[in-house]
């Protein structure tokens, strides 16, 4: 059996045992926990047995799934999976990140089973999204890992759960309909949704005078998942009602499926548009980051500013994809993988302050490092590494882009050099809303606004909190000490990919 | 002797409409004789045993030849028709099964059981027309038993909007006649294959719109296309949720086929085609956007789902002008599964009392989890969310719709952008039953009482539709080798 398959169906195979598990509920965590840190194992063979300097798709798996050809009626559609730098990376980061959500959801008791259940439905369908190389395949990833999210939301979320997991549901489903229209689009051209198929045939879909429309419908439809201003509304709620392990997977790993795809999709079948419309992914990237940074440094609710600074790191994978440069491309990679970790600690955090007195507002607290030194290193540890402070990987991923685009800017004029250097202004903005915070909640004099109250409950991060923002804090750190631990496989597909992009 | 000889040798091929019609008599018979009930209930679900049986051997022995011409043209049977034939008798064999499980005891008598065998005549008739004058017989045996089968909702209610679906029908048919006559005035012949070779371009062009309009008239009421859907949700609110996977379903998908059979000679045409093609396509934008929309607004079931089958009429009628039979085959064999799944399991849910709020469901589902997850996977495959088949039907109805060259002055790829973005006001409105099911509290203390007989039959209906998402290529196949 290849691994690739038992990597996205393996969480699957534990849902019958939480069904089976009725009266014994308290397993079903540990099961899940063992499911997933089983799949990261995995996870970690395909990463040794990875040959890194081979730029082409390995671990292929590809078997006929839907085949139905007559005169006038053609349907044909395989099961194919596949690996490679692009996808490496962020399906090993899936993995580790599905082992911290269900360390994360240890005191879930309000129907546990069904919380499990879909929370592995999820896992599957995540990292198919990322291996999956047929479109259709990929769609049916896409699209039904909205599913388990609406519930998730909807059932175990906050007080306003149904307008927000409505508003998820309808944006990206929306989004959904248009990358669907692409991909049949794409089918009724070519007869095909492999993707290595289309890779070979997208230099004739040029002269056709639809492709460009195309591109911008998939890039609307992506961005609404990325997600990019002005379809980024959706995101600050459905992260406000989510409760925190939710929150991690929807900031680290759903918002990546997006990205991953204007990568993969783009250098693939759209390489002539993406250098095209070079000037508008970057234009809305550095329009996110911007607006995003603003609106996070208006936050009081620690939680919205933190789901607004996801926005503004997500612009800069936007931006760096814009660039078409090896070193923007590589950036807006390692980016995603390094937001994946840096946001999902975050959420962590805020997760830590909302279980011990049920409010996050920033005004609310003062002096927490008086209280909680241990929590505050650990915070500040995870703000200095988002905000891009060297030695952490947030700086390798936002310094490539940075780079990337200057040379996308100067070099192949794609768009004006202002537009990265109000990018960089995007950096000096997050700054400005992590340490602003970090000043107001946890240093100057010890004051809460419950008083003794709230004191009591709020004790220092107990071992649970402590094995989870340790890992995250740890790769945080070793990635931005040996970025070349994963750079490596991602530079050889990009290098060899970024062939297909021709700038004028 | 020649003519005679002949048409005792049709009435060998149409062994499974005289069947049905030997079964109606001796059902009327039998309900004269004995009063008991379930006399009555094993007659009825033997005949349609029979029936659906006389279908298959009709389906098998035709499967790859032609169509055969029967009565002079007036009755043209086929391996396709017979396929159809197949599936309405399966919607009353679900419905059989259906009321034997309900929560509710139904007071239901032989004639009930009489008049849905007549209906099934009827469709049979109608799917099988060859000329305007089988079509007009069947869609009005379809008709009258459909207002007959309205009243047996036994509610004043039931009664007022039995009237007026009488009424609705009674003028729709009258504009139908008035269609079929000048459809006859203008082309000299009454016969539906028969157009190219009398044709004529004698009258002027406005005639012709007129003759069209007046003829679709009556089959846009019986699916219930807008504007013809006035009597819907009057009518679904009386009829018990039973019935309604008869009367939702029957005339239906009749009607959808007759549709297709005048269209496909209609486009052979010059100036009928293109009015017909435009007319059709028009109307289910019309259907989309409208049934959905006014759906969003429904807090009743009852009206819920009779706005939601409107909408599913409007994607339904998209295959008819891209002349895609096998994919409305394809698409109504699971469309059956989804709409008789949603009633039954919500039936169950309401405890036998299903003109009720959605809010009836509250909690629900946590409290019997395997049938709101049947539900919601019904629900989803309505949507078209995969990995469930509506959504291959979705994606199907798309592809065919954007196939050639997209423009937005192109009224098909227009209804495809529809399709789309009805999807996304589907999501809203099927989306509450789940909600209700999954997220919010129980609030009454007497809980459904279900029982596993019920419980495996929802399952045997809502199955299909994941397992068929994941393997479906071999049924559409098939349906491409039937002639």
């Amino acid at each position: 059996m290849n691994l690739l398959t038992l990597v996205i169906f393996l969480p699957l195979l534990s849902i019958p045992i939480f069904l089976l598990l009725h009266k014994k509920t308290e397993y079903i965590k540990v099961i899940s926990l063992l499911t997933f840190l089983a799949q990261l194992c995995i996870g970690g063979l395909i990463w040794f047995q990875f040959d890194s300097q081979n730029p082409e798709l390995q671990f292929i798996s590809k078997h006929s799934w839907i085949s139905v050809v007559s005169q006038n009626f053609s349907f044909k559609s395989d099961y194919f999976v596949a690996i490679d730098g692009l996808n490496l990376a962020l399906v090993l980061m899936s993995s580790f990140i599905f082992v911290i959500s269900t360390i994360a959801s240890w005191n879930v008791d309000k129907k546990p089973r069904a919380y499990f259940s879909l929370l592995h439905l999820l896992a599957c369908t995540t990292i198919g999204c990322f291996v999956a190389m047929d479109l259709f395949v990929f769609f049916v990833f896409f699209e039904f890992m909205l599913l388990p999210m609406y519930f998730l939301i909807a059932i175990w979320g906050g007080p306003r759960r149904e307008y927000a997991s409505i508003k998820f549901f309808l944006f990206t489903l929306f989004g959904s309909l248009l990358i669907l229209i692409v991909f049949i689009w794409l089918y009724i051209q070519t007869g095909s949704f492999d993707i290595t198929v289309l890779k070979t045939q997208h230099a004739a879909l040029d002269g056709l005078p639809l492709k460009g429309t195309m591109f911008l419908l998939l890039f609307v439809g992506l961005a609404i998942k990325l997600p990019a201003v002005p379809v980024h509304t959706w995101l600050p709620d459905a992260h406000v009602e989510a409760s925190t392990p939710i929150s991690v997977i929807l900031a680290s790993l759903l918002l990546k499926t997006g990205g991953y795809a204007i990568i993969r999709l783009g250098m693939y079948i759209f390489p002539a548009q993406l250098v095209e419309y070079a000037w508008l992914l970057a234009v809305v990237g550095v329009i996110s980051i911007i607006y995003a940074a603003l609106n996070a440094l208006a936050m009081n609710d620690l939680k919205k500013m933190i789901a607004y600074s996801s926005v503004s790191h997500m612009g800069f994978v936007l931006l760096g994809i814009g660039s078409c440069s090896i070193g923007g491309i590589n950036g807006s990679v390692f980016q995603m993988v390094s937001h994946g970790i840096i946001s999902g600690a975050l959420f962590l955090i805020v997760g830590v302050i909302y279980d011990r007195v049920h409010n996050r507002s920033i005004d609310h607290f003062r002096g927490l490092a008086f209280k909680m030194p241990l929590f505050t290193t650990v915070t500040s540890i995870a703000f200095f590494a988002s905000l891009g402070l060297p030695g952490f990987s947030g700086f390798i991923g936002e310094i490539l882009i940075l780079l990337g685009s200057f040379e996308g800017a100067s070099t192949h004029h794609l768009f004006s050099q202002w537009w990265v250097i109000a990018a960089c202004f995007g950096i000096l903005l997050s700054a400005a809303y992590y340490l602003w915070t970090l000043q107001r909640m946890f240093f100057g004099k010890y004051w809460l606004k419950e008083g003794s109250k709230w004191s009591t409950e709020l004790t220092d991060i107990n071992s649970r909190e402590k094995i989870m923002l340790y890992m995250l804090c740890f790769l945080m750190l070793f990635l931005g000490l040996v970025p070349n631990l994963i750079l490596k496989e991602i530079n050889v597909t990009v290098t060899h990919l970024i062939k297909a992009i021709i700038i004028p | 002797m020649k003519l005679t000889a002949q048409i005792n040798s049709d009435l060998g091929l149409l062994l499974p409409e005289l069947g049905t019609v030997a079964l109606i008599v001796i059902a009327i018979i039998f309900g004269l004789i004995t009063r008991d009930r379930k006399n009555h209930k094993i007659l009825f679900g033997a005949s349609l045993i029979g029936i659906i049986t006389l279908n298959i051997l009709q389906l098998f022995s035709l499967t790859t030849l032609p169509k055969v011409f029967l009565f002079s043209d007036h009755i043209i049977i086929s391996a396709k028709m017979s396929y159809v034939k197949c599936l309405l008798t399966f919607v009353c064999i679900l419905y059989f099964i259906y009321k034997e499980l309900k929560p509710s005891e139904e007071t239901a008598t032989s004639e009930l059981h009489t008049t849905v065998l007549a209906q099934l005549l009827g469709c049979f008739l109608v799917i099988q027309a060859g000329s305007y004058v089988t079509l007009f017989l069947g869609i009005e045996l379809v008709s009258i038993t459909s207002y007959i089968i309205a009243y047996f909702g036994n509610s004043d209610k039931a009664k007022i909007s039995a009237m007026k679906y009488f009424l609705f029908g009674a003028f729709s048919s009258a504009l139908m006649v008035y269609g079929i006559s000048w459809m006859y005035g203008i082309t000299g012949s009454y016969f539906i294959n028969d157009f190219p070779k009398t044709y004529t371009t004698v009258f002027d062009e406005s005639f012709q719109y007129l003759a069209l309009i007046c003829l679709y008239a009556g089959l846009f009421f019986k699916i219930s296309a807008i504007p013809f859907h006035l009597w819907t949700p009057d009518v679904y609110k009386g009829v018990p949720n039973s019935l309604l996977a008869i009367l939702s379903l029957l005339p239906k998908i009749s009607g959808l086929l007759a549709l297709y059979h005048i269209h496909s000679q209609l486009t052979l045409l010059p100036i009928f085609g293109t009015i017909s093609w435009y007319y059709l396509f028009a109307i289910s934008i019309i259907t989309m956007l409208m049934g959905n929309i006014i759906a969003l607004r429904q807090v009743h079931f009852k009206t819920l789902f009779a706005f939601s089958s409107i909408a599913q009429t409007g994607l339904l009628l998209v295959l008819i002008p891209t002349q895609n039979m096998d994919m409305l085959l394809f698409y109504l064999s699971f469309y059956i599964l989804m709409n008789v799944s949603l009633l039954f399991i919500y039936e169950l849910f309401a405890k036998g009392d299903p003109d009720t709020e959605l809010s009836t469901l509250s909690g629900l589902g946590i409290h019997h989890p395997a049938l709101g997850i049947l539900l919601l996977i019904s629900v989803t495959s309505l949507i078209g969310i995969p990995p469930f088949i509506g959504f291959i039907g979705k994606v199907f109805i798309i592809n065919s719709l954007f196939s050639d060259s997209f423009s937005l002055e192109n009224i098909k790829s227009l209804t495809g952008i529809v399709v789309v973005f009805t999807t996304l006001i589907s999501l809203v409105y099927y989306l509450r039953m789940p909600y209700y099911l999954f997220v919010k509290k129980y609030e009454d203390s007497d809980l459904p009482r279900i029982n596993s007989k019920q419980v495996s039959f929802s399952a045997i209906l809502v199955l299909p539709l994941i397992i068929g998402f994941f393997s479906f290529d071999w049924l559409l196949q098939w349906l491409q080798c039937v002639k």
